[in-house]
Order: structure tokens, then sequence, then C-alpha cells
């Protein structure tokens, strides 16, 4: 009885190794799937998202980046976040190196509140700490002080950290699980389009690859005339497959954001960017 | 064999005019379940868009006095919370089919 018992402990451990959260197999897997699908394109250029795969849009895209249409934005994102704040401080002091050249580190677990902190959120916080109200996390302002951050780790790989720590790895894993669910009445995942079929067209619109996807953002979009984070566009995908959007401070999105982000280590951050 | 088709069809169609049409505590009662299918939904994290829709339509109905408009909609809107779930539900083991692996 004793030796089966042995036995069965034995079988079962590599399938509950199998089953723990392994955030760095999971990037191995995930950018070894893009090499076989694009063998020829290399690591770094994933970041042009749907230029890669259409020549027309990425001459476009070349033209429209002689004067890119987030400019506007980065200057003013620049001075909102060297103006002080009525005690005095400023942004720069709520963030390491002044806030420069650090968005390739976002978004990180924070172990004292349990949760996911995207650069978006960290702005926010920097202001409630000073006694000022959040800004929306979508658009305007926000979006514009994000630009600019983001701007000055322009080149910088990313470097998104999951610590071994139980609850780092749940919010991963909750990430995970929201990234290949499918949901909303047309019964789409994330992936059903970004990691299975990037590249192809929906509708008018090229999809872009997972990988690299989160390193353009924020974005000025032309649909929408104006600067959005990345959970402005989580919002437009789960509306366009008919599913209610969460919060943009969810929980739910702040893991999201933390998987996909921890999937493109390794590439070169390139926001503010531009897209149709 | 004419005439007793011809008997069943005005039956029927007898039948068809006594069916009740739903009288406002009806619709409360099909509203609440649907709110309540819709709160399963949300909970799970799979809230479709057309549900919210349909519950909202449901709830308008119900304001006007509309208990036939109100039913269909709460019914509506009921069935698609229900199929949000059972989706949420299957999710929770399929998801894993779609993970890449080395």
């Amino acid at each position: 009885m004793r030796r089966w018992l042995l036995l069965l402990l034995a079988l079962a451990a590599p399938v509950a190794a199998a089953a723990a959260p392994n955030p760095a197999a999971d990037r191995a897997a995930f950018q070894g799937w893009f090499r076989h699908l694009f063998p020829q394109l290399p690591l770094a250029k994933y970041v042009d998202g749907p230029y890669n795969f259409s020549a027309s849009e990425r001459a476009q895209w070349q033209q429209i980046m002689e004067l890119p249409p987030y400019g506007f934005a980065v200057d003013h994102g620049k001075a909102l976040f060297d103006a002080r704040f009525p005690d005095g401080a400023g942004y720069a002091s709520c963030f390491p190196h002044g806030g420069i050249g650090i968005a390739q580190d976002y978004p990180q677990f924070d172990p004292k509140t349990g949760r996911v902190v995207t650069l978006p959120i960290a702005i926010n916080r920097c202001r409630v700490a000073h006694g000022l109200p959040k800004l929306k996390l979508t658009t305007g302002d926000l979006a514009d002080i994000d630009a600019y951050m983001v701007r000055t780790s322009r080149g910088h790989k990313i470097d998104v950290v999951v610590p071994d720590t139980k609850p780092a790895l749940a919010a991963y894993e909750a990430g995970k699980e929201y990234f290949y669910s499918r949901r909303g009445q047309l019964n789409f995942s994330c992936a059903s389009c970004h990691l299975q079929y990037p590249g192809h067209r929906v509708r008018g619109d090229t999809l872009a690859p997972a990988l690299g996807i989160t390193a353009s953002f924020p974005i000025y979009r032309s649909k929408w005339g104006n600067m959005g984070t990345l959970v402005r566009r989580f919002i437009g995908c789960n509306k366009n497959i008919r599913s209610a959007p969460d919060k943009p401070d969810s929980l739910a999105y702040r893991d999201l954001e933390y998987f996909l982000t921890a999937m493109s280590n390794g590439l070169p951050i390139a926001g503010p960017g531009a897209r149709p | 064999m004419r005439g007793a088709a011809v008997v069943l069809l005005a039956l029927g169609i007898g039948f068809a005019h006594a069916a009740p049409a739903p009288d406002l505590a009806a619709a409360k009662v099909a509203v609440a379940a649907a709110d309540a299918a819709a709160g399963r939904a949300r909970a799970a994290g799979d809230q479709w868009m057309p549900t919210l829709a349909a519950l909202k339509a449901a709830h308008v109905a119900l304001a006007r006095g509309d208990a036939a408009a109100a039913v269909t909609a709460a019914t509506h809107a009921r069935h698609l919370a229900l199929l949000s779930l059972r989706q949420a539900a299957e999710q929770k083991r399929l998801w894993r089919n779609e993970v890449p692996r080395q």
C-alpha cells in the first residue's frame, strides 16, 4: 500500500511542477511561437506591430513619423511632468531616476498592496500621495504624461520582473488566463486575434502580434484622434467582441498588462506610437 | 377530414387568443430573474454587452408599464447571461488549450 502511495506521489510531482506558473518558460514558448510564425522577422521588429505585414501601411506610417502625431502630447506631458505640485514636489520625486528612462520596468508587482501597478497607475498614485485627484486612466493628461515618460525610455529593453512569490505569480497567472480565455458574445480571446492571426486583417485593420504589442503604448490612434493608454485599447478590444469592459484600474486589466508585457521582455520600448 | 381540420384550426386560434398577456407582476419576476443571471455573469467576469442592452430594454419597458415587452427583453437578457455563464465555466478549463507550448 505504501509503495503504491509513493508511486502515485512520484507520478503526480511532474504534473504539479508543469502546472506551476513559470514566466520564463512561458516567455520562451510565447516568443518561440512567433519565431515559428514569422521566421524572417527579427525579434526587435515586433514592436512595429501591424506595420510588419503591410508594405503600404508601413510606407504611410514612415511618412507620418516625419512629424509624429503624438509630438504635441509628449510636449504637453513634459510640461505637466515638470510642473510642481502644490506641496512643492513633482512627479520626479515619486520614481527612481527622477522618472526618466524607467518605463521598461513597468508594470510592477507591489507586495504591499498585493496588486500590479502599471505606469499610469503609478502616476496616479504619485498624485494621490501629494494630495491631488487621480487622472482618467485612458486618455487626456495622464496619457500625455505617460507618453513623455515612455519617450524617455525609448530603446530600453522591457524588463518586467515577476517575483517568485505566491501573490505575484497568482497575478501573473490571472493575466495569462485572461489573455487566453474566450469571452464576449463573439467568443474571442485576446489570443484569438493577436496570437493566432497576427498579420491577418479584421475588416480594415491589420492584427498586431501580441509579442511587442505593449512596447508602443501609449499610442496616438488616428481613429481616436488623440492619445490612449493600453487600458483604453483593452476596453476597445473587449467592446469589439461584445464583452462588457472592466474598469480601467481593475485587477483584470492590471494582471493582463503584467502578463502581456512580461512576454515581451527583451524587446525595446518603442513608444509612444502611432496607429491607424 | 377537411371539416375536422377547420375545427382544429378554429380551436387553435381560440386558444391563441385566450393566452393571457403577461401582467406587470410577471414582468417584474422576469426582470428580476434576468438581473440575477446578469449579476452572476458579472461575478464570473464574463458579462456580454448584448446582455446589458437587453436588460436595459427590459427595465425601460417595465418602467413604462409594457409588461409584454419587458418579459420578452428580460427573457432574452437572461438567456444571454446564461450563455455567458456557460462560456465562463467552460473557459476555466479550455483556456489552457490556447497556450503555445515549446
